[in-house]
């Protein structure tokens, strides 16, 4: 029997041990490498199945997801798939419980009913539900927050470091005792950060504190961070509250960018009808917890219950 | 055994009313200024002396000369929030921790400064039984036993219930209480509100200091030997009982602070059963372990309610 | 515009390691010129006893100022290494490195019981929980014995006889060994995943971080450093009286949360500096005085006075203090290079 946790943390040390030995010495860190290499298949064979399969093309499968505090339900019997590769949008008025859905997906809630079904990284279907909290970005869920939780008291570059936390392999030890490992495995995720920097257009920042940086930065940087470990699923709570027309038209462009660059899905909560319309592939709009419409953004536009959920749907946008 | 344990929890009358105040005054600062107040117990050692000074030198009666180290009291609590609180630059919770730990050095260093260092300092009670004549004891027959009960606690008890009494309807029903209340709630919407959280908080320490001192001269009416740090067990169970109770509300607090000597004292009851008759040496130990599980059952304390995070 | 000179020195300088083989260099010369008789030996003695509080708050660096987790139960984890080591090395005559790693395990121990009460309880109400626990464990040991000696007379360390001044160097090594340790550790995904923790509990939880380990682990590292510190008070005090001494009551755990925070809580070597101020200077400069030698209390009264105005006007501690002066005196001297 192997864990999840262990896999990864192997095929991390391949992937280091593979690097090490193209830069800098083949024969030492080639045979480190296929000892490692033979370890991860000992334990991805040893990895229990989980038994669970979901349909062609489908990454994540939402089925009768409950969510109540008290006699609140925040989410009351939602039901939705999310398909591989498209960007999924997630509609609804406030207080309609789209960032409960996020909670929930990524075990910041543990759910009081339903199913969520996963495809990870490796192509095995999970129950996200016996996922820790801290676990679920191993198997390639990442998410940004509604209020932007950068870490204030560190660098552009060390908050990325800070995403790629569950691709460092060393031990304590080896940390306390800064052993060449880590120094290897440092100076590895640190340019992996420096190409999402590039990739973010953030490298001018790179050494400044998050603390004071003007907000549309740090919504850029919590981006950057999701992109920091081989994501699979991108959520995003959010991502263009407090941003003017300008820079919502570019992260339009961004997020199109980073679903071609790193072909990963994208789950997003947004207000702005402008951004959703016209870069989601999908979008479900939700009302009290409960499932409205589901479809391509024109069939939801048209949707008689949706217009009615946002008082008349006279938007002029919806 | 009835009238024995009764008796023994009459004995702790007067260490409940002095957590009590205690407890309460570290509440009613700990909700204005998000800070735990360590320097409370110098504070109140400060006024002790100061009364035990016009006591011992001047021959004014401790009921009098309570008065003006009270009156310390309210001095040394508004130094802090106007003089210190207000002209440091931003002072986060932590800061004003550090600054009233630094302010205990102060009054520390301060005391045997102004009052010299000596042996035993003579007081006594609000009420002198020795002067007046008449037995310092109650002793009522009860339960085919007899319950004694001390003279000072009872007189105590009379001020503290007074005293918290009064401060709980200012709090529920006066201009100031809903003052508090707000700032307690939130110090920046309450100064958009139009609340002068200065005075509000102002008044606080003041009100602090008061309780402190006030309790020190129980304390030290009750027999107990004055040093500059003799309030800090006091200090120490104030703080406990809040949490054990839960700082979220005010009466919290004054229940934990009930609580805590009541249990000392039933823990150390049980030393006069055979099966038990080493326990008394354990009587805190004991105490504290029981209340460290209440707390991590009840991590909001006794009467608080769960706060909910919001992610 | 800033065209970085190469500069071999300050680059020197900036490497941890050296920063700390320099500062043993210092401590150990200091002792040597004591023992050669040019400086009074109970400056030494204040200097060691400074060393083995700076090994305490170095710890509690790392639990406030990378975790963001208060704890006022210092003392009480000082008084575990104290205890271990009088029955160890006194009651059953065992080596000191037996001594050492029974601190070790029984800190452990400690450090992930409070790691765990950490998860449920947080803030201001954790720092009160924990000055309850170091409470319990000061009565305890008051019960269990009052006065703890031990007499170094057959207590050997690598077949050295331990006396004063190999006391005073193990004061000394072994701060520099932990000061190395954790100052890697702060500069690995350790001390950036504890400030993220300590930053947002959430943003750490998504990027993988999980709370109960860096949380256990925060506390488990403060918890052995206290408890060293405990352990190298024996050998170098050698006694201590329980009920009387402050060393293991609440005034400890606020003494070394105060060097921390006047220090700068995020540099180790700021909160070495804090101790200095808090434990050190009074014993080194202050009682040499003679008008604090008269009046011994007013010591208390400016150690109390500078806490005070630094938390009122520097917030990040003498880090900052420091910070800013080397900042006004290189845009002196660049004005100076101007002109």
């Amino acid at each position: 029997m192997s864990s999840y946790s262990q896999v990864e943390r192997l095929r991390r040390r391949v992937e280091l041990y593979e690097e090490l030995a193209v830069l800098e010495n083949a024969e030492k860190y080639g045979k480190k490498a296929r000892g490692a290499r033979q370890k991860l298949e000992n334990a991805r064979a040893a990895l229990p199945s989980t038994g669970l399969t979901l349909p062609e093309g489908v990454v994540l499968d939402v089925r009768g997801l409950c969510m109540y505090f008290g006699g609140v339900k925040a989410v009351d019997g939602l039901t939705f798939q999310v398909k591989k590769g498209e960007i999924f949008g997630l509609i609804g008025p406030n207080g309609a419980g789209k960032t409960t859905v996020f909670n929930c997906i990524t075990q910041f809630y543990k759910p009081t009913a339903g199913t969520l079904h996963f495809e990870n990284k490796s192509g095995q279907v999970v129950d996200l539900n016996r996922e820790k909290v801290h676990d679920v970005i191993l198997q390639g869920i990442v998410r940004t927050f509604q209020n932007v939780e950068v870490i204030r008291e560190l660098s552009v570059l060390d908050n990325l470091l800070v995403a790629g936390h569950r691709q460092y392999t060393s031990n304590l030890v080896q940390q306390a005792l800064h052993l060449p490992i880590l120094r290897k495995e440092e100076r590895a995720v640190r340019e992996r950060a420096m190409k999402v920097l590039d990739f973010m257009g953030l490298t001018a920042y790179k050494d400044w504190y998050a603390f004071g940086l003007p907000y549309g930065v740090l919504k850029k940087i919590e981006i950057a961070r999701t992109l920091m470990c081989e994501p699979q699923l991108i959520i995003l709570d959010e991502p263009a509250a407090g941003l003017n027309d300008t820079e919502t038209a570019e992260l339009s462009r961004l997020i199109r960018r980073i679903r071609e660059e790193y072909r990963c899905t994208i789950l997003l909560v947004e207000h702005d009808m402008g951004l959703v319309m016209d870069i989601c592939d999908t979008v479900c709009a939700i009302s009290f917890g409960k499932l409205l419409a589901i479809g391509t953004p024109g069939q939801v536009q048209a949707d008689k219950d949706v217009q009615a959920a946002y008082l008349g749907g006279d938007d002029g946008e919806v | 055994m009835a009238a024995a344990f009764l008796s023994t929890l009459c004995g702790t009358l007067l260490s409940v009313c002095i957590t009590a105040m205690a407890a309460f005054a570290v509440t009613l600062i700990f909700k204005t200024s998000t800070t735990t107040n360590f320097a409370q117990g110098s504070i109140a050692a400060l006024g002790c002396y100061v009364t035990a000074e016009l006591f011992g030198a001047y021959g004014v009666p401790v009921c009098v000369g309570v008065i003006p180290g009270v009156l310390v009291g309210v001095l040394a609590g508004l130094f802090v929030d106007i003089v210190i609180f207000r002209n440091g630059r931003n002072v986060n919770a932590v800061g004003k921790q550090i600054i009233t730990m630094g302010l205990v050095s102060i009054i520390f260093g301060a005391i045997p400064l102004i009052f010299g260092n000596p042996e035993s300092i003579p007081f006594e009670p609000f009420f002198n039984p020795q002067k007046a004549g008449v037995s310092p004891n109650f002793i009522i027959p009860a339960f085919g036993g007899e319950i004694v009960v001390t003279r000072h606690s009872l007189i105590c008890l009379a001020i503290t219930v007074v005293v918290l009494g009064a401060l709980f309807l200012l709090l529920k029903y006066s201009k100031w209480g809903l003052g508090v209340r707000a700032t307690a709630s939130n110090e920046f919407t309450a100064e958009l509100m139009g609340i002068n959280t200065h005075v509000i908080t102002a008044v606080s320490w003041g009100i602090a200091g008061a309780l402190g001192v006030l309790a020190a001269v129980m304390y030290a009416g009750g027999g107990t030997k004055i040093s500059t740090s003799f309030m800090t067990t006091v200090q120490v169970n104030a703080f406990l009982a809040g949490i054990l109770g839960g700082f979220s509300t005010f009466h919290g607090p004054v229940i934990g602070a009930v609580c805590i000597p009541v249990a000392a004292s039933c823990v150390g009851f049980l030393a006069n059963f055979p099966a038990f008759s080493g326990i008394s040496r354990w009587n805190m130990v004991i105490v504290y372990v029981l209340m460290l599980i209440v707390i991590l059952i009840r991590p909001q304390g006794l009467v608080g309610k769960p706060v909910a995070k919001k992610v | 515009m800033t065209t970085q000179k190469k500069n071999p020195v300050r680059d020197l300088m900036r490497n941890p390691l050296a920063q700390i083989l320099l500062f043993t260099a210092v401590m150990a010369l200091l002792q040597v010129l004591s023992s050669a008789g040019l400086i009074s030996s109970s400056f030494v003695y204040a200097l060691g006893n400074t060393m083995i509080y700076a090994v305490i708050a170095i710890g509690f660096c790392l639990l406030l100022g990378y975790s963001g987790l208060a704890s006022l139960g210092t003392a009480g984890f000082i008084g575990l290494g104290a205890y271990a080591a009088f029955y160890v090395i006194q009651e059953f005559g065992l080596p000191y490195t037996v001594a050492f790693l029974v601190t070790l395990a029984v800190s452990i121990v400690i450090g992930v019981v409070v790691g765990f009460i950490s998860l449920r309880i947080e803030g201001i109400y954790l720092a009160i929980l924990t000055l309850g626990l170091a409470e319990i464990i000061r009565n305890l040991l008051m019960v269990i014995k009052s006065t703890v000696k031990i007499d170094l007379s057959n207590v050997k360390l690598f077949g050295i006889q331990i006396g004063d001044r190999e006391a005073y160097f193990l004061v000394l090594v072994t701060l520099a060994v932990l000061m190395w340790l954790l100052s890697n550790l702060i500069n690995s995904p350790t001390g950036r995943a504890m400030l993220a923790m300590k930053n947002s509990t959430s943003a750490a939880q998504a990027m993988g971080i999980s709370l109960m380990k860096y949380r256990l682990l925060a506390f488990v590292i403060s918890t052995v450093f206290a408890a060293i510190g405990g352990l190298l008070y024996m050998m170098f005090v050698r006694n201590m009286t329980t009920a009387t001494s402050t060393l293991l009551t609440l005034s400890t755990s606020l003494n070394i949360l105060g060097a921390v925070i006047i220090g700068g809580a995020k540099s180790p070597w700021g909160t070495t500096f804090g101790v200095f101020i808090i434990y050190g200077i009074q014993s080194m400069f202050l009682s040499k005085i003679p008008f604090f030698v008269k009046n011994p209390a007013f010591i208390t009264m400016v150690t109390g006075v500078l806490i005070i105005l630094v938390v009122m006007f520097f917030p990040g501690g003498f880090a900052q203090i420091f910070a800013q002066f080397t900042g006004w005196v290189r845009t002196k001297l660049r004005k100076g290079a101007a002109a």
